[in-house]
């Protein structure tokens, strides 16, 4: 069963091959948020450009396809469309929200190491790799 | 009825159109390397024989090495007692029509007369220096001839090179697909020093059947690099004139200039020296940031109405804003003015070039050639503007309508342009004071294009629309 059919039926089970896409998206995710966030210091209100909105919806995406439904921070936005002319603020405000929900995605899947780390729980069962905390 | 007709039909529904225009090509002005011509009138454009000479490229320099060439040997068959013959060529090459470059409206010069041919070249006789070596910038005779101004130089220089234009013009027309048909036209040898009749191919003026020529846009300025006001107010009055003297005629000038030809030669080597500022003009040079900056806090500091002449203030203001905003997407081609109901009105019209998606979109669904941007500095805009527009749409535009006003309409009258859509499938967008500060904002951030702001209204009335 591929991931999507996973979270589709509300049934969030890890695979082994889904931590490297996760901890890829999370970090790509959290990239964006920086960038946008450094960005909407100068212009809050400017609509942002082309080149970076493909490749924020190319995060969204990818964390969409983790979340699922339930875990989507909101229940009517899949991706920002460019028409639109979303701002530099629109996208930092999704993307914050996103990077909470990547989180909650984690500890739904996870559980403490004892440590003070965390431990990914993989098809169920408790494993011994350790979540990468961003 | 055959396309061409069919073009023909269209074209006379369009303002100021141009050769691509009633061909139907989506080209803009940025994108192509000659200047498009109008059909009915001059592009205010002239070809400078000084950005020949100062180009890299070794076909432009020598191809003004062949326009003094032709013009020198005219000195040479005065030197040889041929007069007539050199008056009858000069006279002939002072006018260019095919070029389509100048003031005139109607796309047909005049030569010069006989008197005027004579006088350029009794320099040949009148001044030692001309007589020996000739010219080395036929832009000079303007500084030593009464009458002879920017639009005569450029008329020379196209005749001259009319051969080389001739080529340039097919390459393009291949290039873009502009049909060809076979024309006689009047070219000058410049290796027989003779006017030849040649059967080529140009594109015609499909109404006049008259040839076009196209002209590199690298060629063309405004006001050749030299001129006679130039020289006279710039040169002449600081370094030749004394404090107490009077502002020179320019009558004066030239009598001055024909019996001290060192000075006009320092004058030449100055502005030879000064060859880095010497650029081509573009057609249309959109305003600067800050100038929009200015211009949208004047409009949003500006009362709706007619107030202290705000309504005059906001149309001239959105004017100059709205040809800058949307270039080079959309071509400027007129403002115009016209009565109804007692009221004038000012639109803007613009070419749809079909050069971005949403464009090609609004040509293909509602055949709009030209976009009309009618202009309101209302508070509230009213049934009565969308039919105004809706109208002058049916009259003249395609179905497509931009009104630029105040604020956002009220429910009814947007809907009232969804009426308009199911009933009619007219395509009516209200541009409000936010859109335009926010096409302001996008121009100066240039993340986006400014033109999106009205692709997204466009997206927004097509979601309203019933489907």
């Amino acid at each position: 069963m591929s991931l999507q059919e996973h979270v589709h039926h509300n049934v969030i089970k890890m695979k082994k091959t889904d931590i490297a896409i996760y901890e890829k998206t999370h970090r790509q995710l959290i990239d964006s948020y920086k960038e946008i966030e450094e960005l909407s210091k100068k212009k809050p209100n400017e609509p942002i450009n082309k080149f970076k909105l493909k490749f924020v919806n190319k995060s969204l995406s990818d964390a969409n396809s983790f979340l699922g439904d339930s875990l989507r921070p909101f229940p009517d936005f899949l991706l920002f469309d460019e028409d639109e002319l979303p701002t530099v603020s629109d996208v930092k405000l999704i993307l914050s929200h996103y990077k909470s929900s990547l989180h909650n995605f984690m500890l739904k899947n996870s559980e403490s190491s004892g440590y003070g780390g965390r431990e990914w729980i993989i098809n169920g069962n408790a494993s011994d790799i350790d979540v990468v905390l961003f | 009825m055959d396309i061409f007709c069919k073009n023909i039909r269209r074209k006379m529904v369009l303002l100021r159109p141009r050769l691509n225009d009633c061909y139907n090509i989506p080209i803009t002005q940025e994108e192509v390397d000659f200047a498009i011509p109008f059909l009915d009138e001059d592009i205010p454009l002239y070809v400078d024989p000084f950005l020949l000479w100062k180009s890299p490229s070794q076909q432009d320099t020598s191809l003004h090495l062949t326009l003094t060439n032709c013009f020198n040997h005219l000195g040479y068959l005065l030197k040889k007692d041929q007069e007539t013959k050199a008056k009858e060529i000069l006279i002939k090459s002072s006018e260019c029509n095919e070029v389509g470059l100048g003031n005139s409206k109607t796309r047909i010069g005049k030569p010069i007369g006989e008197h005027a041919a004579k006088e350029i070249l009794t320099l040949y006789e009148s001044i030692p220096q001309i007589r020996d070596s000739g010219f080395i910038h036929v832009e000079e005779i303007q500084l030593y001839v009464k009458g002879i101004s920017k639009d005569r130089i450029s008329d020379f220089a196209c005749t001259f090179l009319k051969s080389f234009l001739i080529d340039f013009t097919i390459d393009q027309c291949n290039k873009f697909k502009i049909p060809l048909e076979k024309s006689i036209i009047e070219v000058y040898n410049s290796q027989t020093y003779k006017f030849v009749k040649e059967t080529t191919l140009l594109p015609q003026n499909p109404e006049t059947k008259k040839p076009i020529i196209l002209v590199p846009k690298r060629w063309l300025r405004r006001i050749p690099w030299i001129n006679l006001e130039d020289y006279a107010f710039g040169y002449y009055t600081k370094e030749i004139l004394k404090k107490d003297d009077a502002r020179p005629e320019l009558n004066s000038v030239l009598t001055f200039n024909r019996q001290n030809y060192d000075i006009v030669q320092t004058y030449l080597k100055i502005k030879e020296s000064q060859i880095k500022d010497c650029k081509n003009d573009p057609l249309f040079t959109p305003i600067p940031i800050l100038s929009t900056k200015r211009k949208i806090e004047s409009i949003l500091k500006l009362p709706s109405g007619k107030t202290g002449n705000a309504d005059k203030k906001y149309e001239d203001f959105v004017c100059q804003l709205m040809t800058s905003l949307v270039y080079p997407q959309l071509d400027f081609a007129q403002e115009q003015s016209r009565t109804e109901s007692g009221s004038l009105i000012r639109d803007l019209i613009f070419y749809n070039n079909r050069s971005y998606d949403f464009l090609k979109d609004i040509y293909d669904k509602y055949d709009s050639r030209q976009i009309v941007f009618e202009l309101k500095n209302v508070k509230e805009l009213e049934r009565d503007h969308i039919n105004q527009l809706n109208r002058y749409m049916k009259e003249q535009f395609g179905q497509v309508g931009i009104i630029v006003t105040r604020n956002p309409p009220p429910k009814n009258i947007f809907t009232n342009t969804i009426d308009l859509w199911s009933g009619q499938r007219r395509c009516i967008l209200i541009l409000t004071d936010n859109d335009l500060k926010l096409m302001c904002e996008i121009y100066e951030g240039k993340q986006r294009k400014p033109i999106d702001v009205i692709k997204k209204k466009y997206i927004e009335f097509t979601r309203a629309c019933p489907s």
